[in-house]
């Protein structure tokens, strides 16, 4: 972790207009809630699964995890950190920390907050949500930023990831759901919330936290080696 | 020392070829990589600071190759042509980041120095978006040097410079390469190069068409001819008689004076100099006329 | 010799020499043609046509992703001689390829021509800004259509010729198909503008393409919560919803089958639906109105 780094990008992330849309998309959330409290709603699965986790989640962590890097690498901004003797897993290592945390604080608490406003009688499953989807932020941003210093189209892929990969196929075919991050994310909050079927996760607890930490790792170790193979070309002129 | 040396080195993006078999040594001193645009410079800069492999040949620093090895930052220091910078820090603290990123010991007063040097203390806490182009670029030097590198390269630097801050940029050049540095800075202007260079590196479509001191160079091309502008006491006699001389390939006469073009240099010299005396002609300039940068270079791209 | 330099002419006098420049006096065939041009190109575009490879690969993957359902439906019903209507509800089940189409291509419209600043081109011809943007948005309209309409002519004529018995059924399967396309320009005359509008304000690429699907994600998401609060009234959330929106809107106008829950008044689908186009148009034209040239 290297503190100037982090400065850095909190900063960069901040700055910019994406950051709008980063801050609307958990107030969608919060607002679905209040409406659920004001209508009696009571379907948990829909609000807090099918919004906060299917939909919320990754989407604040590809917004963040291809802003810590992806922008800088791409307008060449990040010759000026590389060119430093600054380890590149260090340098992979602060933005992820940086990206999970936003990620957490945009997504997984708003996640906690909606739960409480519409289910304040579910504390343990809100909990096992806003916990799991905490879990979800780190596999996800690893996953976000690894793609953004492997190709400058990482959001788009990112984006075809969620709704193609996790959206589309994981409903059609049952055994995607060990490559899918949303199938461990949602592992993980029925594991912590003791849940049964309320929580639908076609993958089981004991299956999702070894591949969750395999693919952490992996995404870590491709981005560290893409990274120290940054390459500036194009001529001038 | 710090020694650049890069040993047949070609670079390709498929079918094009960037960099053509170049070798050459940088050593302590201002090199000047002159070219045009789209002549492999950058491509050249960019691999020798560890940003883009050889597609074949070696690029070293020191006998280490610069490739995947952020080690030779602490040696390097790199100013990019590309103009983004981080806009919202200000100039202070974006080489106050550099130098910490550098682990040096005291970040700020290396900064303070550093900011000095490119003269930008007054306004080193505004920040880079408010910049103009010349003083993101100063900002940008400064932050390369905040960590005292051996090598200094620079890509195209004086891009957008105002006449004043181009005049002050090289005198730091010089400066730093007095004290041992290894200074190498790209441009397409000769005047630049001209001005500035020990020595000169010529990259002409990705090949290294000359190297070394560009009079030099000029000399050695012996089969392009030399000319010279020459004013005397007798303009016509003496064109007569140049004229029939064996060293002179073509002889102009007009209100500036007499346009000789010779194949050998020296040659042409002594026989001047026995013919003006053999006439009783005096010889009141005699100019080459075309020892710049500019011709040696436009040659050198015609050919 | 050494070249001469140019000696300065005295006198004020101006020659134009001929070095070969040939004047064209053909016809101009002006405006409308070129609206058509570029709604013609605009069209190729989308496609990849006339363009390198690597942008054949999406919408050509898409084109496959619609047609290969309907050619597996044809085999299927001429070996099982099983009816199977598929006419109304193929694009909505195919709502994520038809999405993931309009995201990536929109912005192959749009957006190149803004990064590389060559709208300033454009807009010196006799082209309007109105021109500009109504053509490419034809283009993708037409796009979208075919999307739908071909994989629907292709079951189409797959069930004419395996399990159609007899004049009465043809008709009825030809009314069917009719339905069909005009459920695919409903589709169409909704989705592009949408799509376009989002695109028209992103610069780059990739950020239009995430726009757009992030809408199409977020709506349909915000759409299913609101739909799971108790009694009718939180189904209008599925006018957020692009792709409910419009088959609420195939329920009343084309008097289709019912597939999900809908929200009890139906003409208010259309209204939603008509405003949306209506909006999503006029900010079309807007920002081509005021973009910087």
């Amino acid at each position: 972790m290297n503190a100037v780094i982090a400065n850095i990008t909190l900063r960069a992330l901040f700055g910019r207009r994406r950051v709008l849309l980063l801050a609307l998309l958990p107030l969608i959330l919060l607002g679905l809630a209040a409406a659920f409290r004001a209508g009696g709603g009571d379907d948990t699965d829909i609000l807090l699964g099918r919004f906060g986790i299917a939909a919320l989640l990754p989407l604040v962590a590809l917004i963040v995890g291809t802003g810590v890097l992806g922008a800088e690498l791409d307008d060449g901004t990040a010759v000026y950190l590389l060119a430093t003797p600054t380890p590149r897993h260090v340098i992979i290592a602060t933005k992820s920390v940086v990206a999970a945390a936003v990620t957490i604080l945009f997504a997984a608490v708003p996640e906690l907050l909606a739960g409480l406003i519409a289910f304040p009688d579910r504390g343990k499953l809100v909990a096992g949500y806003a916990i799991g989807a905490a879990a979800g932020s780190v596999v996800y941003v690893a996953i976000f930023v690894a793609l953004s210093v492997a190709t400058r189209r990482a959001m788009a892929v990112g984006l075809i990831y969620v709704l193609v990969w996790e959206g589309l196929l994981a409903s059609f075919v049952s055994g995607i759901g060990v490559l899918s991050v949303q199938q461990y994310t949602l592992s993980f909050v029925r594991a912590i919330a003791s849940a049964g079927d309320e929580v639908p996760a076609t993958v089981s607890v004991v299956t999702a936290i070894p591949l969750a930490v395999i693919v952490v790792a992996l995404a870590g170790w491709q981005a560290t080696d893409r990274l120290r193979g940054y390459r500036i070309s194009g001529e001038a002129g | 020392m710090s020694d650049l040396e890069l040993r047949a080195v070609s670079r390709w993006y498929g079918n094009v070829v960037a960099v053509n078999d170049i070798s050459m040594t940088i050593g302590p001193g201002v090199t000047g990589l002159l070219g045009p645009n789209g002549a492999g410079k950058s491509t050249l800069l960019h691999m020798m600071a560890g940003f883009l492999p050889p597609s074949s040949g070696t690029v070293t620093l020191d006998g280490e190759p610069t490739w995947r090895r952020p080690e030779i930052y602490r040696s390097i220091g790199l100013v990019p042509e590309r103009e983004a910078a981080y806009e919202f820090l200000t100039a202070r603290e974006f080489v106050v980041a550099s130098a910490k990123l550098h682990r040096l010991p005291d970040p700020g007063k290396a900064a303070a120095r550093a900011l000095a040097t490119v003269e930008l203390t007054d306004a080193a806490d505004r920040k880079l978006g408010g910049y103009s182009k010349g003083m993101r670029q100063r900002a940008k030097v400064a932050s390369a040097l905040v960590h005292d590198p051996t090598v200094l390269l620079l890509d195209e630097p004086f891009n957008g410079m105002d006449p004043r801050q181009r005049l002050h940029m090289m005198e730091l050049l010089k400066e730093m390469a007095a004290a041992g540095r290894t200074v190498l800075f790209s441009s397409h202007i000769l005047e630049e190069v001209e001005q500035l260079s020990d020595v000169v590196q010529v990259v002409v479509s990705g090949r290294l068409a000359a190297s070394g001191d560009f009079r030099e160079i000029r000399r050695l091309m012996t089969d392009r001819p030399h000319v010279f502008t020459i004013r005397s006491t007798n303009d016509r006699l003496l064109a007569a008689a140049l004229m029939a001389a064996e060293h002179t390939s073509g002889v102009a006469i007009d209100d500036a004076g007499l346009r000789v073009q010779a194949a050998d240099f020296g040659g042409f010299t002594h026989a001047l100099a026995s013919l003006a005396r053999a006439h009783e002609i005096g010889l009141r300039e005699v100019i080459p006329a075309d020892e710049s940068l500019e011709s040696v270079f436009s040659y050198l791209v015609r050919r | 010799m050494p070249s001469e330099r140019s000696t300065q002419v005295s006198e004020a006098s101006g020659v134009i020499y001929d070095i070969g420049y040939q004047n064209y006096d053909g016809p101009r065939l002006g405006r409308r043609n070129a609206a058509l041009a570029l709604y013609t190109h605009g069209l190729r575009g989308v496609f990849g046509l006339g363009r390198p490879a690597k942008s054949k690969v999406l919408p050509w993957l898409i084109v496959a992703i619609m047609v290969v359902p309907t050619i597996v439906l044809v085999a299927v019903m001429s070996r099982a001689e099983l009816q199977v209507e598929r006419y109304d509800f193929y694009p909505f089940q195919l709502q994520a390829p038809l999405a993931v189409f309009l995201a990536a291509q929109a912005p192959e419209l749009l957006s190149r021509d803004q990064r590389y600043h060559v709208l300033p081109l454009y807009f010196s011809r006799p082209i309007r800004r109105s021109d500009y943007a109504l053509a490419k948005l034809a283009a993708m309209v037409t796009a979208m259509f075919a999307l739908i309409a071909v994989p629907l002519l292709i079951y189409y004529l797959g069930s004419l010729a395996t399990v159609t018995h007899g004049v009465g059924d043809a008709r009825h399967q030809t009314a069917q198909f009719a339905l069909g396309l005009a459920n695919a320009a409903i589709h169409a005359i909704v989705l592009a503008p949408l799509g376009m509008a989002i695109a028209a304000f992103a610069r780059r690429r990739a950020f239009a393409t995430a726009a757009v699907i992030a809408v199409y994600i977020i709506t349909a998401a915000i759409s299913g919560v609101l739909g799971a609060l108790p009694g009718n009234g939180g189904r209008y959330g599925q006018l957020l919803a692009p792709f409910e929106l419009i088959d609420g809107v195939r329920v009343w106008a084309l008097h289709g089958k019912v597939m999900h829950d809908l929200a009890p008044s139906l003409p208010v689908y259309v209204a939603a639906a008509v405003a949306l186009v209506v909006v999503c148009v006029a900010v079309l034209l807007g920002r081509y109105r005021r973009i910087a040239a």
